[in-house]
This record gives C-alpha cells, sequence and structure tokens, in this order.
C-alpha cells in the first residue's frame, strides 16, 4: 500500500480509501457478513481510510462499519460527516448547529467509538453558504476543541462552493466525488491550488463515476446525462481482464 | 465497497500504470462528454455550465 499525509492534519493516509456508502445498500443489497469480511480484508491489506455518514443507508452503513470495526478501532482512520440524513433532496437536510451536535453523538454510537479522526459537513451545496461559515463549521470547530474529532472537513459535488467555503473557513479536508477521474478532472483545477496554498486534505470520491466506469453500468438514480452513462459503457467494455475480473 | 473482490480489485490497481495506448483510446472515446458536471444542491451553488439531471 502507499501511503500519504492528509494535508496539514499528519494522518498518514492510504491512497486507497474503503468508501463504505455500499454497506448501507446504496448501490444494491450488500450482504452484511461479506461487508464485514470486506472491511477486515481492507483492514489486513494495509488500508487505513474509512469514510461513512448517517446519510448513507439511512445509518445503516454508519451501523454495519461500527459493527465490523469493533476491535480494530485503532488501526483506522475513521471519517464520517453530518448535515445530509435522508433521501428527498428538498427535506434530508439540517446543517443547524443543534443538529450536527447530535450527529455527532449519534455517529459516535453507530460507529462504537468515543471520536471521530474527520467530521465532515456533509454535501454543503444543499446548504446557504451564510450557514455553513456562519453556523455549521463553527459548531464543527467547537467539537473539535472538545475532542469529539479531530479534523473538519466539507464534502460536495459542485466545485466552486467548496472552492470559496475553504477560502473562508479552517477546515482540515475537502471531498468532492466524480470530479476527478476518466469522466472528469476538473477537480484537479479548481481544488487543487486552494488545497494546495492551505494545507488542506484534498480526497477524491467515486473514482469510477459512481459506476458509470464499471461493468455493471450506472444505477438508475444517477444524475448525469444518459449521454455520459453511455459513454461510460462503452469505456468500461474497452478495459480487459484482469482489471473487470 | 462492501465485497472482498472489489477490495482486492482496488488494492491491485495501486501503482498500476494504465496502458499509455488503451488510455489513449479511452480518452478519446470519452472526449465529447468529458468534465460535464450535473446540477446538485441550491442553484445558487451550482457550478457555471451545469447541465439539467439525467437529460
Amino acid at each position: 500500500m502507499i501511503y500519504r499525509t492528509l494535508g496539514k492534519t499528519g494522518l498518514k493516509v492510504s491512497i486507497v480509501g474503503f468508501g463504505a456508502s455500499p454497506l448501507g445498500d446504496e448501490f444494491g443489497a450488500a450482504d452484511p457478513a461479506e461487508g464485514k469480511r470486506a472491511v477486515h480484508y481492507a483492514i489486513e491489506r494495509g488500508i487505513n481510510y474509512f469514510d461513512v455518514a448517517p446519510y448513507y443507508g439511512q445509518t445503516l452503513a454508519e451501523t454495519r462499519l461500527g459493527e465490523a470495526l469493533a476491535g480494530h478501532r485503532q488501526q483506522v482512520i475513521l471519517a464520517t460527516k453530518a448535515g445530509r440524513y435522508d433521501k428527498d433532496r428538498d427535506t434530508g437536510f439540517d446543517f443547524s448547529a443543534q443538529r450536527i451536535i447530535r450527529s455527532v453523538e449519534e455517529s459516535l454510537t453507530r460507529l462504537r467509538t468515543d471520536y471521530i479522526d474527520v467530521f465532515q459537513v456533509h454535501d454543503i451545496e444543499y446548504g446557504r453558504k451564510e450557514q455553513i461559515l456562519g453556523e455549521t463549521l463553527p459548531a464543527m470547530l467547537k467539537l473539535k476543541e472538545a475532542g469529539k474529532v479531530r479534523f473538519v472537513g466539507i464534502t460536495g459535488y459542485p466545485l466552486y462552493i467548496l472552492k470559496e467555503v475553504a477560502q473562508a473557513a479552517a477546515v482540515d479536508t475537502i471531498l468532492s466525488y466524480c470530479r476527478y477521474n476518466l469522466m472528469d478532472t476538473s477537480m484537479d483545477d479548481i481544488l487543487t491550488p486552494t488545497a494546495r496554498r492551505k494545507g488542506i486534505g484534498l480526497i477524491n470520491a467515486s473514482p469510477l463515476h459512481m459506476r458509470v466506469l464499471s461493468e455493471k453500468g450506472a444505477p438508475d438514480w444517477h444524475p448525469t446525462p444518459r449521454r455520459v452513462v453511455e459513454a461510460g459503457r462503452q469505456a468500461a467494455a474497452m478495459l480487459p481482464p484482469p482489471w473487470w475480473a | 465497497m462492501s465485497k472482498v473482490s472489489h477490495v482486492d480489485r482496488n488494492i491491485r490497481a495501486v501503482g498500476v500504470a494504465p496502458d499509455p495506448e488503451l488510455l489513449a483510446q479511452v480518452r478519446a472515446m470519452i472526449e465529447p462528454v468529458a468534465d460535464i458536471c450535473w446540477k446538485e444542491g441550491r442553484p445558487e451553488n451550482d457550478d457555471p455550465g451545469a447541465v439539467e439531471r439525467q437529460s
């Protein structure tokens, strides 16, 4: 495994992390026992960065990951999120300080731990920038001072709002998804300069474009235009075994 | 990831450089749809040029 330091956090993270949303059945029903074996196998093979959220499977992914990590907590760097909870894109968010503080306690219980390594605002583009900067992040920084979380980050899909918030606030990490892979490389142009200048750890999620670049193809709910799905299907078909074996 | 096989595939890819010829072919095929982003979140937070979801 190859490890890199995550910004100024000092955390030495494996360059491949364990994205735990599939444990919450986000990409079809997952076998819980096989999911647990996958977590243990990842640890054995040197993966030490685990990322999850209460939103994935509406708490199911956190619950399953917490079960799998029992007895292994000290071997991993554990990242979760707060602010997004439900599938409904109009009502599934709550970025208030009160909810963030309650959220960390709920996540700690489900993940069977007493601290979170990286605590992230989930999908900031669904919030008002003024609230994220004036209420959400200050609440998270208080949790950092209290030792509930070690580092604070932001996540989302649109890149410019992530850049604006990162420039204005003391965040340790930024995570974006589907923005640095074969289909889209914008993250490097838009976020890397800011991350480099401020020493922010930059995390690239969904390197297969949320399954567009997989042999199974995109799930029905995938938001990308259909012509992108088709191009991804053709690209995946060009890649030979053993990659897809 | 939710399967041992998924973890294994990803680990096997670490440090492996893609075949440059194949990569060039794939990039050429994808080029017409490269860097397309969709609308996500509040309208004021969309990236410039973001397209409608599932359009």
